[in-house]
């Protein structure tokens, strides 16, 4: 049994809420919110630095996770989203989430040069800020090659015209990565075993990226 | 780190003198949080700060008023099924309270909410939007507990529905 479903699968009426996982590019996963707005599904994810996007869900590219939880917080979470949909706010692209919060008026708190948010974290921060901890980040470990990756993503920064103050600050505060299928895994889970450690969100996220393969997103 | 710490770390962060107590004495006693800073991080300065907690404590010493919005939320009824538009309409009702710094008229509809004429979800979309001021909201958490004690009612399971709320 997946994890993963494919983008154009059929959805449960019932659901509201799903993490959608995919690689739109090469050896680049990405993950985001996905939520039921009257008949459409929006995706609602951290495109890269200061780029909140909200645009109709792209099941081509993209699979999704049924998050697990009940059909009245699925409910609840799919209006928050939509409400920080609408107010669009400002994120900056970094690796320490630590410090980071939706302001209650959904814009984003504007953070020190270096904190910010990954695809991930952001999904992450959504649900802290209205009380939920998905993952136990403190068992979350630096493992070398998120080093790599995420000095490949301050090139990227420094293309991108970030600010070099930012862009100095993000490479002070590395730290653990939080993977894009490892939070969808841990999404996956019943809500009753949320915070989900790092030994049992890397074994959903193999099986994701496995379903990933399959679907050929 | 749960969720409270998180909160927490952020306000450890701001620049000393938002830190500073001077201006806690200008919030008319709305404010007796040292974090009612919020939109105060970077490059802020006492006096700017001053300005926003004089502008909030005059935000929050208003008349009360309730909006089309959030009167009708509290009489939809407990089996309405608002959906994700309405339930976000309600919480951004919530949200420009909050943004005015009217914490007292939002402690206000939380102490006065009848829970037994609201759904589910929008008693969720009540506790779960205002989480992140809950320590302005003196009825935050009777709510919570209000609130375990009606989804009980209903047969519901509290523990489920309010996680990570406390």
């Amino acid at each position: 049994m997946p994890i993963l479903n494919p983008g154009s699968a059929e959805r449960n009426p019932a659901h509201q809420i799903w993490i959608a996982v995919g690689e739109p590019q090469a050896g680049q996963r990405h993950c985001g919110i996905e939520y039921r707005v009257g008949d459409q599904i929006r995706f609602l994810h951290l495109r890269f630095h200061y780029m909140l996007e909200d645009v109709l869900a792209d099941q081509d590219q993209f699979g999704h996770v049924e998050v697990g939880l009940d059909d009245d917080n699925q409910k609840v979470f799919a209006g928050l989203a939509l409400a920080i949909a609408n107010a669009s706010p400002q994120i900056p692209y970094a690796f320490d989430m630590d410090g980071n919060i939706f302001e209650p008026n959904g814009h984003f708190k504007v953070p020190p040069p270096g904190k910010g948010l990954t695809c991930a974290t952001f999904v992450c921060a959504f649900f802290i800020t209205h009380g939920i901890e998905l993952l136990d980040r403190g068992t979350w470990p630096e493992r070398p090659d998120d080093v790599q990756w995420q000095q490949s993503m301050v090139g990227i920064l420094e293309r991108h015209g970030a600010e070099r103050d930012h862009i100095d600050a993000v490479l002070q505060n590395l730290g653990p990565r939080f993977r894009p299928e490892e939070v969808a895994g841990a999404s996956s889970t019943d809500s009753a075993l949320w915070p989900v450690s790092f030994n049992d969100a890397i074994i959903l996220a193999s099986r994701i990226l496995q379903d990933l393969g399959e679907i050929g997103t | 780190m749960n969720a409270q710490n998180f909160l927490t770390d952020v306000d450890m962060e701001l620049p000393r003198s938002v830190q500073q107590t001077e201006w806690l004495q200008l919030s008319n006693g709305e404010f007796e949080d040292s974090n009612s800073g919020i939109q105060a991080w970077r490059g802020s300065t006492e006096k700017d700060l001053r300005v926003l907690i004089l502008n909030a404590g005059s935000a929050a010493s208003r008349p009360t008023e309730i909006s089309r919005t959030l009167s009708a939320m509290l009489t939809e009824g407990r089996n309405a099924d608002p959906d994700t538009e309405r339930l976000a309409e309600y919480i951004s009702e919530l949200n420009k309270l909050i943004a005015g710094y009217r914490f007292a008229q939002i402690n206000q509809l939380l102490r006065e909410v009848e829970l037994d004429t609201i759904s589910t979800p929008t008693m969720l979309a009540l506790l779960r939007a205002t989480f992140p001021v809950r320590s302005r909201l003196m009825d935050w958490s009777t709510l919570l507990e209000h609130v375990r004690v009606e989804l009980g009612a209903r047969g519901k399971n509290a523990n489920r529905l309010l996680i990570g709320l406390g």
